[in-house]
């Protein structure tokens, strides 16, 4: 093969299930697994390179052309809404997009809503869609802190199981969107390297079918 | 020696060779004024790709503009050629805030558009030049061709609703296909109807093989016009070295255009450098006859692809000591920039930095003196 598929991988907990995936339908991921500090990988057998980045940045180094091809969850495509093609849903890393507070909290509809999160985009449309008047405070980390310290009436964060939530004495109140981990394109590449690109999406597609 | 031509960069000469190109075919230059009217972007603004203008107020009071697109501008100034198509080409900069920048950004854009009576003929010459224009710049490109008309007339067979409208628009420019499924349940629809709404995203490829998928998925007269109407441009804009291809999820901006969509990639670059496309409701929403067609280079992200560059950045090196004739050093760099060389004229105690030369002469005092390249 004459050139590699530059694909954006995430580092961490949806890392490692990715690496699954990929390496049950071909495509071998180990040296990722050893290799503590590398940020570059090449597979030439799978003619394929990796890139490890931080999962928000996926979306941006395959929209750039950096990547080819990368997976990246769909928190993260809602929130920047990058231009690329959103070519499947691989069905794993699942949890939703949730309205969380304290668990005695109740709302005061005739002020302006305080929402701490670190998905303003996402929060915003949301409560647009609501035509409710907010205001946001935007965290990168620890957001359930906000209304326990009333920094916020509530907070608009992933959750998953919600242990996060629970073990903070926090409530789910509402969810509103389910998330899982997506196969994206770079426009052009999908062009240019049609091919392959479709070869690994088909062969991405026959695991989460099966 | 150097022809004035050789110092230009790719992109300067591909930009001159279709300029040589649009005028053989009849294209006259238009040449717009630096502002516009602020009122033409606010009663227009479904034609924006965003509602963010860059305004300001003239000395005479009048809100004006720098301008985000250029179509708009052409539509509503150029001539109505009653019984013919007024053909324009130009070269223009255009403001829109960058997604990422969350700043304005200008962008240098070159294009054509043909205003008036739109033939099949005129569709097939702005496909043609699309293509051309894509080669002119050297990696290889490859020219899309979709038409509005197959989604929209899809969307209208099944009964697609407003809102859910507006969400198969956005899966069919993402090529979400989960996503398309998503509106197909919402819409009640059937297993086959469902189906054919989720086709839309595998209908790109080669032209001949794809638009035989479509006509299978055609239903009602519009859709097949449509069809009928791609194949009948690629077949004759086919040609040469004119890569071409079908992809009819996409859709562009639907206040925008009407018909034909073009879209324009070069291998190396991450995004589409060449939009275009059948654009006949500005022409009625601004009062004007007939219809329009055209497209738009981006020049600003075609200069982004890697330049063949000289090694040497400079032919000549003119170092000159203190107690050198200027008059010397001054004959002796005008000499070379009459002889094409790129020359440069330092003190020799001047550090010329990582810049590399090809000959050097060293001027002193006692004469002039050759030095070696680099």
């Amino acid at each position: 093969m004459s050139e590699y598929l530059t694909v954006a991988l995430p580092k961490g907990r949806l890392g490692d299930k990715v690496y699954n995936l990929l390496e049950r339908v071909g495509y071998d991921c180990r040296e990722i697994r050893e290799d503590g500090r590398k940020l570059v990988f090449e597979n030439p057998a799978a003619g394929v390179r990796y890139l490890l980045v931080k999962p928000s940045d996926v979306a941006i180094y395959v929209e750039h052309g950096a990547a080819d091809v990368g997976i990246v969850g769909k928190d993260i495509l809602e929130e920047n809404r990058p231009d690329v093609y959103e070519l499947l849903d691989l069905g794993i890393g699942r949890c939703r997009m949730a309205v969380a507070s304290r668990s005695d909290y109740r709302e005061d509809t005739s002020r302006t809503l305080r929402v701490a999160t670190k998905f303003e985009n996402i929060a915003k449309r949301y409560y647009a869609s609501l035509n409710r008047d907010i205001e946001i405070i935007r965290l990168n980390g620890s957001i359930e802190l906000a209304p326990l310290l009333g920094l916020s009436d509530v907070i608009v964060d992933i959750v998953e199981s919600g242990t996060t939530i629970r073990e903070n004495n926090l409530k789910v109140f509402t969810e509103f969107m389910q998330i899982s981990a997506r196969f994206i394109a770079n426009k052009s590449s999908f062009k240019f390297k049609n091919e392959v690109i479709t070869r690994m999406a088909d062969k991405l597609n026959g695991v989460i079918k099966v | 020696m150097r022809s004035d031509y050789q110092t230009l960069t790719a992109v300067e000469r591909a930009s001159l060779a279709l300029r040589e190109l649009y005028e053989r075919l009849g294209y006259r230059k238009y040449r717009m004024g630096q502002f516009e009217e602020y009122s033409l972007y606010m009663d227009n603004k479904n034609f924006l790709s965003s509602e963010r203008v860059i305004s300001f107020t003239d000395l005479d009071g009048r809100l004006l503009a720098l301008r985000p697109d250029v179509t708009l501008s052409i539509v509503r100034h150029a001539s109505e050629q009653p019984h013919a198509a007024e053909r324009l080409y130009y070269t223009e900069s255009v403001y829109r805030p960058s997604a990422e920048g969350h700043a304005f950004k200008e962008i240098s854009q070159m294009g054509i558009e043909v205003l008036g009576e739109i033939d099949r003929y005129a569709m097939t010459e702005v496909t043609l030049l699309a293509a051309q224009s894509l080669c002119a710049f050297g990696p290889k490109g490859l020219l899309e061709l979709s038409d509005l008309r197959f989604a929209v007339g899809l969307f209208d067979a099944l009964g697609l609703k407003d809102g859910l409208r507006v969400q198969a628009l956005d899966a069919l420019g993402q090529k979400n296909r989960p996503a398309l499924e998503t509106v197909a349940r919402a819409a009640g629809l059937g297993t086959e109807d469902a189906a054919a709404l989720c086709a839309l995203v595998e209908l790109y490829g080669p032209w001949q093989p794809t638009l035989a998928r479509a006509r299978a998925l055609c239903r009602g007269e519009t859709m097949a016009a449509a069809i009928e109407e791609l194949a009948s441009v690629c077949a004759a804009a086919a040609q040469g070295d004119n890569q071409l291809a079908i992809d009819l999820s996409l859709v562009g901006h639907t206040d925008y255009y009407n018909g034909l969509l073009l879209r324009g990639y070069l291998e190396g670059l991450p995004r589409a450098v060449l939009v275009g496309g059948r654009y006949d409701r500005i022409l009625k929403k601004l009062g004007k006859a007939g219809g329009g067609i055209g497209f738009a280079l981006d020049l600003s992200e075609i200069s982004r692809l890697p330049e063949q560059k000289d090694d040497a950045a400079l032919d000549l090196l003119v170092q000159y000591t203190e107690d050198a004739d200027p008059a010397v050093v001054a004959r002796a760099v005008a000499g070379a920039a009459r002889q094409g060389l790129r020359v440069r004229a330092l003190r020799q105690e001047e550090d010329p930095g990582e810049r590399c030369w090809k000959d050097a002469l060293l001027i002193s005092g006692a004469g002039v003196q050759r030095g070696d390249g680099c």
